[in-house]
């Protein structure tokens, strides 16, 4: 049998009970349980929200490198080419002797160095692209109230945390989750043949974790639930 | 706050810009003038790739034209080699003056702070282990920590031993009010709610 059932997040409740805050030696004893029912009821605040999505978005290393490295390469290579045939010990690492009478007798409107272009401008639009478009936050951003304190959640331990706030319910055996943008997707094995409503109890305990993480997007929750 | 938004990551997503935008340009000048879109008289599409104007440039300003070509390639190679570097930057922040008044500066080794900032942010019983840095300057200095997660705790235990403990006595030890920090927080996986042995 498999159950599916999908809904967002509602509102943050306020936290419950006394706040942990209260420091405590290394290895006290836990002052309160520590159950997915706690949650952190932070104030919004839309400045604080945007610098943290802002803190945790992609770097742009890998295409920073590579286009680092062929401008370096590419530079070189000129330098090298151009001062060597000036100081007449031309180097020769590219072959002008078979470029410049192709270069002479080949057409602007040539197919092939329209086809070269159309790529270039392709790779420039690539590179466009990756300079604005923000892209999946390396981190799952939460709310703090502040933009003095800058939270994020690694995703795999979110999603672990997720899981185990599924399988927490009564009648699953076992969940696995995965984020797919800021939607959640739980894949629940349940217990029990009858498994009426499950689906439903499943969300709800995941939109709780979810709540009590206080993430600064809403996440939408899909639950996909495998009875017996 | 610039170092909490990542000068470097700025810097990346500026230097793919204008790159792409420069490839862009040079593509977009080859096809209007394959596709005869430029004035014919001036740039026709029939004239090949090198053809005698360009020769004779070269001919006539030889051979600082090539000079000029060669110093562009080193600026390239300068622009390439100063991107790659700063990836690997880490802007750590061993050590800060405070101002002492007439009687002088104070030097802090901020490791010190940031070892106590790490060990208390690590007794509060659902934080399993901390890491604090310094990052940024002196004038706009960055705290950054590693915060492992209890997997059942609640989220509200970072904010509010960071926030209402750690981050205020350090910004108090540094006499820097405004400090901003950065919190990365992993989730140890917390064992199977009904397989744990009581």
């Amino acid at each position: 049998m498999t159950t599916r059932t999908s809904g967002g997040t509602g509102p943050v409740p306020e936290a419950a009970g006394p706040a942990p805050g209260t420091t405590t030696a290394p290895g006290a004893e836990i002052a309160e349980p520590l159950t997915s029912q706690a949650t952190g009821a932070v104030p919004r605040n839309a400045s604080a929200d945007r610098a943290a999505v802002r803190a945790f978005r992609p770097r742009r290393v890998i295409p920073s490198v590579i286009t680092a490295l062929l401008m370096t390469a590419l530079g070189l290579l000129v330098a090298l080419e151009v001062v060597s045939a000036l100081l007449n010990r031309p180097l020769r690492l590219v072959p002008y002797d078979r470029i410049l009478p192709w270069a002479s007798s080949t057409p602007w409107s040539d197919p092939r160095v329209m086809a070269g272009a159309g790529l270039t401008g392709l790779l420039g639009l690539l590179l466009v692209l990756l300079a604005i478009v923000p892209g999946r936050p390396t981190l799952v951003p939460v709310r703090t109230g502040t933009r003095k304190l800058l939270v994020g959640v690694q995703r795999r331990g979110f999603a672990r945390s997720l899981a185990r706030a599924a399988e927490a319910v009564p009648g699953v055996d076992r969940a696995r989750v995965r984020l797919l943008g800021r939607t959640v997707r739980v894949r629940a094995d349940a217990g029990t043949r009858d498994a009426t409503g499950l689906g439903d109890v499943v969300r709800e305990a995941v939109n709780a974790r979810i709540d009590a993480f206080s993430p600064v997007r809403r996440h939408s929750v899909r639950v996909r639930l495998r009875g017996r | 706050m610039s170092t909490v938004n990542d000068t470097t990551a700025r810097g990346n997503r500026l230097g793919l810009l204008l790159v792409g935008l420069a490839l862009l340009a040079l593509s977009a000048l080859v096809v209007a003038r394959g596709a005869g879109a430029l004035p014919q008289d001036a740039a026709p599409a029939r004239a090949p790739l090198v053809d005698e104007p360009m020769r004779a440039a070269f001919a006539r300003y030889d051979p600082s034209l090539r000079w000029v070509i060669a110093a562009g390639g080193i600026v390239l190679a300068l622009f390439g080699l100063r991107w790659l570097l700063v990836q690997g930057r880490r802007r750590s922040l061993d050590t800060m003056r405070l101002d002492g008044g007439p009687a002088g500066v104070t030097e802090v080794d901020t490791g010190g702070v940031t070892d106590a900032a790490s060990a208390e942010a690590g007794a509060h019983p659902a934080i399993l282990g901390a890491t604090t840095t310094m990052v940024g300057t002196e004038r706009d200095p960055c705290v950054r920590v590693r915060v492992t997660l209890a997997g059942d705790a609640p989220m509200s235990a970072v904010r509010e031993q960071l926030g209402e403990v750690v981050l205020p006595h350090m910004r108090q030890a540094l006499e820097s009010p405004d400090m901003p920090a950065v919190a990365r927080v992993s989730v140890q996986d917390a064992p199977h709610p009904r397989r744990t042995l009581a």
